[in-house]
């Protein structure tokens, strides 16, 4: 089977890796294979925009080459460096051997002459430090290239990323310019920190992955979690959904989602109890505040999330 | 195809969402790959190309839903079923029999919905619908699209019909027009929205930010508020980095042979070259009294945006005498900060003098040989003293001086305008009495404090 032959196999390929994917999701994968396009992933913390291109790279079975940007990352972190240290030693060591090449040279003329037929020994590609660009450019069998985080970066880093995002090449002044052997597959995510410049949105396909809904989340959380009674799911699901509906400092992520059913399911809960739910809040809520806010509202989430999960059951039956 | 397809983009451009031709491009290879047999999947592939943004996307679907709108399948003959698909895929059928009046007799007694709605489609692509900008054009597009349909003649034929004694066929010809004008008119009002919504109001901002501020209707003025919001945000993105910055690579030989002569000149240990790059600090003096009061609260509104973004931003308001606004910014919201930053400043006359001295006196901490000063006034001094000789103290203490002032650049020392007096003091003098030319000279102001640095 060729990769990323239609949207439907997509789909199902990566409900077959646990990665449930919105038909949205799916398109875009698809349309960012066909044309060979970086996709520029947004959303809220925890929505799956990095474990989106860790399935990637399992679906193509490639190499995952990630860089995590953070403020005042730059070149030499990000492209390449050259390696000092072993350069200044390589010189150390190889001062007799100077002797050699300067031998029977006459005047300082003719040694300099000697010395330029060699000098581009030192700024070679063994002395190159590749770093997760370069690296995932000259990744023989082609990977996927994880650019996490981007609007942590500087405004500087944007404009490097755009060399290799549009051409997939990169230039290091000594050497020449190196292409990708393979072009990754790219995807760059944003938390939606700061706006990203247009020069770089204009190469990359947008793909705004929102919290999901009901359904689908319990979808996910089927798959991730999988002794987890089909009540208590659906249950659980409603319940997270209604959080997100209040004003917290921070929303709860699927993971969190995630990590609550499992230890739901490690406390052997059968439902949502009041008791249960007030003891385990802290595994999906990060702020004291968010926490009290939302234990005060508890028994009226608790009953329409009851509501909500009855709702469809009754509907099937019907 | 073509067409639709490029109609489409017109469409996407007037949802206010750039598309740039190499997207537009692009949109077309995705178009191709992602084909029309699944409507969903085409929204979903085409937005990922062309929206660039959560709220883009929500505009881009709007504008699908709107272009791509399905034909109501109540009198839709069931054998074309692709049509709500794509309004214009299937080849027209009956309409292009005979002479136009006679189809469009035709489908008007039939009430054809979809024969009515391909001609009126094709109708519309010769009136170069695509063009229309404004909500006021609708009444223009509708006479063309009618006249391309053969209006004329059908009007001509029912008269026709109904001297020569044929009346109910007369009649019912009436009844299919006014069937037909009622489609039209809904159709008028889908294309409407989607070629007029964001091209007009582009069109409106763009006649805001050339008007002088004080002259601006109270009616535009939140319209106005979001722009220098927009503007405030946009100079702080590109201006206000960080402090410090690696350059990449470059060893620093001399600090390295320096650090190193302890070692016998092995070299163990490497420093790099750095360079810093501060983010400018301004001392902001902005005048509030009643001759500038329209002018100044959009520049009190600017101020308050950008100093969020500014951490040294030190701000003054002035009228009678001068005050220092900088934690009111800080701490109050924006709807509290304004009235309070504007009532800060002690009333009375404008006095220059007065204000120049005051900051002498009492604020000389806040200007240091890295502090860029500027002053939002129009130099009216009701022929008071006007005190040049502290304003070149504070100008030697500081990096620059930049005015910006909101009158014509010709009524500059007129009257009792003392801005000639002032100018040989100023790096930077600019007008600055629409949004157009605040933008411009606080740009250039911003530049020119990132290269200094």
């Amino acid at each position: 089977m060729t990769a990323f032959e239609s949207v439907p196999a997509i789909q199902q390929a990566f409900a077959e890796m646990d990665y449930i994917c919105s038909h949205n999701i799916a398109t875009c994968l698809f349309v960012a294979h066909h044309l060979g396009r970086p996709i520029l992933a947004e959303g809220p913390a925890g929505v799956g925009k990095t474990e989106l291109a860790k399935t990637v790279a399992r679906y193509l079975d490639r190499e995952l080459v990630r860089l995590q940007c953070y403020e005042g990352l730059d070149e030499s972190r990000a492209i390449y460096e050259w390696k000092y240290g072993k350069q200044l030693l390589y010189i150390q060591l190889l001062k007799d051997k100077l002797n050699d090449v300067l031998a029977g040279a006459q005047g300082l003329e003719a040694s300099m002459e000697r010395l330029h037929a060699h000098e581009d020994v030192f700024f070679s590609e063994n002395f190159l430090e590749p770093r997760p660009l370069l690296k995932a450019l000259m990744a023989p069998k082609g990977c996927v290239l994880l650019i996490d985080e981007v609007d942590k970066a500087d405004h500087e880093f944007e404009a490097l990323l755009l060399e290799i995002l549009s051409d997939f090449q990169v230039t290091v002044p000594e050497i020449g310019t190196i292409a990708a052997t393979e072009r990754p597959f790219v995807v760059l995510t944003s938390n939606n920190t700061r706006e990203m410049s247009d020069a770089l949105k204009r190469r990359c396909l947008h793909l705004y992955i929102p919290y999901p809904d009901r359904e689908l989340e319990s979808q996910i959380v089927g798959v991730k979690v999988p002794g987890i009674e089909q009540a208590l799911r659906e249950q659980l699901v409603g319940f997270i959904q209604q959080v997100r509906q209040i004003d917290l400092k921070k929303h709860p992520s699927v993971s969190e989602t995630v990590d609550w059913a499992r230890v739901l399911v490690l406390l052997h809960a059968h439902a949502l109890e009041e008791a249960v739910v007030r003891d385990t809040l802290n595994i999906f809520l990060k702020f004291e505040e968010d926490i009290r806010r939302v234990r005060t509202e508890l028994p009226g989430l608790l009953r329409s999330a009851d509501k909500a999960a009855d709702g469809p059951a009754h509907a099937a039956d019907v | 195809m073509q067409q639709t397809f490029e109609r489409f983009i017109q469409a996407v451009r007037g949802a206010d969402i750039r598309v740039s031709v190499s997207e537009a491009l692009e949109a077309h290879a995705a178009m191709a790959l992602l084909g029309f047999e699944d409507r969903q999947r085409l929204k979903d592939g085409l937005g990922a190309v062309l929206a660039k943004s959560a709220a883009e996307q929500r505009r881009f679907e709007q504008c699908f839903e709107r272009f791509f709108a399905p034909v109501p399948p109540a009198t839709a003959p069931a054998t074309e079923a692709d049509a709500d698909a794509d309004p214009e895929a299937g080849p027209a059928p009956a309409a292009e029999a005979g002479p136009p009046a006679e189809g469009l007799a035709r489908v008007l007694l039939e009430r054809d919905t979809l024969a009515l709605q391909q001609a009126v489609q094709r109708a519309a692509a010769g009136a170069d619908i695509a063009a229309m900008r404004m909500v006021s054009q609708r009444g223009v597009f509708m006479q063309r699209i009618m006249r391309q349909l053969g209006m004329t003649e059908l009007n001509a034929r029912i008269e026709a019909l109904a001297q020569g004694g044929r009346r109910e066929e007369a009649a019912a010809l009436r009844a299919g027009r006014s069937w037909m004008l009622n489609e039209l008119k809904a159709y008028m009002r889908r294309q409407v929205e989607l070629y007029t919504g964001a091209a007009g109001k582009s069109l409106r901002e763009a006649a805001l930010r050339e008007r002088p501020l004080a002259q601006i209707d109270p009616a535009d003025h939140t319209r106005l508020r979001e722009l220098v919001q927009q503007l405030a945000r946009r100079l702080a993105n590109v201006h206000a980095r960080r402090a410090l910055r690696a350059n990449r690579g470059v060893l620093d030989l001399r600090r390295t042979l320096r650090h190193n002569m302890g070692h016998g000149g092995d070299i163990a240990t490497l420093h790099w070259r750095r360079s810093r790059i501060d983010r400018p600090r301004v001392v902001a003096i902005c005048d509030v009294s009643r001759s500038v009061a329209d002018y100044s609260q959009f520049l009190l509104l600017f101020l308050y945006s950008l100093s969020d973004a500014l951490s040294r931003l030190r701000s003054f308001t002035f009228c009678g005498d001068v005050a220092e606004v900088t934690d009111i910014f800080a701490r109050q919201p924006m709807a509290e900060a304004l009235p309070a930053a504007q009532a800060a400043a002690p009333i009375g006359s404008t006095d220059y003098g007065r204000l120049w001295q005051t900051l002498v006196e009492r604020h000389l901490d806040a200007f240091t040989p890295r502090t860029t000063v500027l002053i939002l006034g129009d130099a009216r001094n009701n022929h008071l003293d006007p005190g040049a000789g502290a304003l070149k103290l504070l100008r030697q203490r500081s990096r620059e001086l930049i005015w910006l002032n909101p009158e014509p650049e010709l009524d500059w020392g007129t009257g009792d305008s003392e801005m000639d007096r002032y100018r040989p003091f100023c790096e930077l003098v600019r007008q600055a009495g629409t949004l157009a030319q605040l933008e411009q000279a606080l740009d250039e102001m911003l530049k020119r404090s990132l290269r200094a640095a």
